[in-house]
């Protein structure tokens, strides 16, 4: 089998899940600014994402070709951003007031119930 | 002056990140590392330890033979290991045909209709050389996307993807359109049916005749072909797969041919001697054919490097949980067999091993 082809999915999967991670932990941190959750469908949205990909990641990632630190280096940004989330849960709207509140919310339910849909068929024909 | 967050709310998230890094960790990629239950040869192990260790594997064998001098070096395994040869297979179909030949049972250029119901498929004129020398022009593996999609699902599950049986196999073979025939092209449903039809031109089936013919004649007694699962010790050994789980037994079906042999390292050692020595049935296979591009030369199901001033023939194998390599000096009498529990290849380890000697 080539090599390269397992370790480059790996690679792609854990960097977009490194960036969602930290970006997610960043918001985390901040209540102004541009990178900050706008309301908490926003945080569930990005919250529920990141999880789904952690497990696609532990599910379809063949880890055989890969070292065990980057699996604990993504589970420790994982850990800081649904932390940071927690954090700025408290003090957000369910809904925000501004115009893309809806496609927001709309975006959040639907992307999250394909996503988590997907990584569960994934993990229903891997082990079943 | 902004206000941070409360105090229950800090202890919330310091526990969902307590949470996630408590579940990650339970949770980890499960990779083999190579065991610490080493026996054989102490200089054989500290060669081969390194070249072992450096990537997730659990249990290997390397069985080094030359001369009259065999040394073995085992980590968590013995020389009854049971592993999966793969498509090391191929190269026991391959001496089936040879020595089918030499009997006057059928010659190279016996065409694979005249053993198989194919009626005018385009592969009733491919030859049995062909099929040995991955030159027949079938594809690597059946085509369509039911067949892909199966394949792709099984190798993420860990699971057998050679479900085909017989009748199967031949219509796939049927239905196959030749590509590039007279080019090296390997083939793994060109050795699959390669092995039916030399067994039909001796009235047995393929693992009676692999019996027979080879595993007997040579003392092979702990090898076996499984072909389906119920064939299978409850206890039977299983490798890892690429996600580092457990992978299942593959026993290939019909696909046998090609990849469903089971065998141990003092087997492979037996096999290894039979070759070297030119007592093992149909040894004519490991004479270089035809040129396979990038300096490799293939015979009937062998393949032939030059390394320097040395000529390896050998042939690797991959299932879904293991890997192996059979490597030959036919000319300075020495070989190496490498086999480990894992789908991470042992080639380069078996060359290197090989060659450092040389």
């Amino acid at each position: 089998m080539t090599t390269w082809i397992p370790l480059a999915i790996g690679a792609v999967l854990a960097a977009y899940l490194s960036v969602d991670a930290a970006l997610i932990a960043l918001r985390g941190w901040r209540a102004s600014g541009r990178f900050r959750f706008a309301d908490r469908w926003d945080v569930l949205s990005r919250t529920l994402n990141i999880t789904a990909m952690t497990v696609l990641i532990l599910v379809v990632v063949q880890w055989i070709h890969l070292p065990a630190a980057l699996w604990y280096l993504l589970v420790v940004l994982v850990a800081a951003a649904l932390s940071g989330a927690v954090l700025r849960w408290p003090e957000l709207p369910w809904r925000g007031d501004d115009g893309a509140a809806s496609a927001r919310r709309s975006s959040a339910i639907g992307g999250s119930v394909f996503l988590v849909f997907a990584v569960l068929l994934t993990v229903f024909a891997v082990f079943l | 002056m902004r206000s941070g967050p409360a105090t229950r709310t800090v202890a919330a998230a310091c526990a969902v990140a307590a949470l996630v890094l408590v579940l990650g960790v339970a949770a980890r990629p499960q990779v083999p590392s190579l065991s610490g239950q080493e026996s054989g040869d102490p200089g054989l192990l500290d060669r081969a330890r390194p070249l072992l260790a450096a990537d997730a594997r659990e249990r290997a064998s390397v069985v080094e033979i030359d001369g009259d001098l065999t040394r073995v070096a085992h980590f968590g395994a013995d020389g009854g290991t049971v592993y999966e040869i793969g498509s090391v297979t191929k190269a026991m179909t391959s001496l089936l045909l040879a020595d089918a030949v030499e009997r006057g049972e059928v010659t190279e250029d016996t065409e694979l209709g005249t053993l198989l119901d194919l009626g005018d498929a385009p592969a009733a004129s491919v030859t049995l050389a062909e099929l040995a020398g991955h030159r027949s022009g079938l594809p690597r593996l059946p085509a369509g996307f039911s067949s892909t999609f199966g394949m792709a699902v099984a190798n993420y599950r860990g699971s057998d993807p050679y479900q085909a049986d017989l009748d199967t196999l031949v219509e796939q073979v049927a239905a196959a359109e030749l590509s590039g025939r007279g080019e090296v092209a390997y083939s793994n449903m060109g050795t699959a049916v390669l092995g039916h039809a030399v067994a039909a031109a001796t009235g047995a089936d393929y693992a009676s005749l692999l019996r027979e013919r080879l595993l007997d004649p040579v003392g092979m007694d702990a090898t076996t072909l499984p072909v389906t699962p119920d064939n299978l010790p409850e206890d039977a050994s299983v490798g890892h797969g690429p996600q580092g789980r457990t992978a299942d037994p593959w026993t290939s079906h019909a696909y046998a041919p090609m990849g469903g042999v089971r065998s141990t390292p003092d087997d492979m050692e037996l096999l290894a001697r039979a070759l070297l020595e030119g007592d093992a049935p149909g040894s004519d296979a490991m004479e270089p054919r035809h040129d396979a591009g990038g300096g490799t030369e293939v015979g009937l199901g062998w393949w032939i490097d030059v390394h320097g001033e040395t000529t390896v023939t050998w042939h690797n194998g991959g299932t879904g949980g293991f890997s192996s390599m059979f490597a030959l000096d036919r000319e300075g009498g020495r070989a190496v067999i490498v086999l480990a529990d894992s789908t991470m290849a042992v080639d380069d380890v078996a060359n290197t091993l090989l060659l450092e000697e040389a």
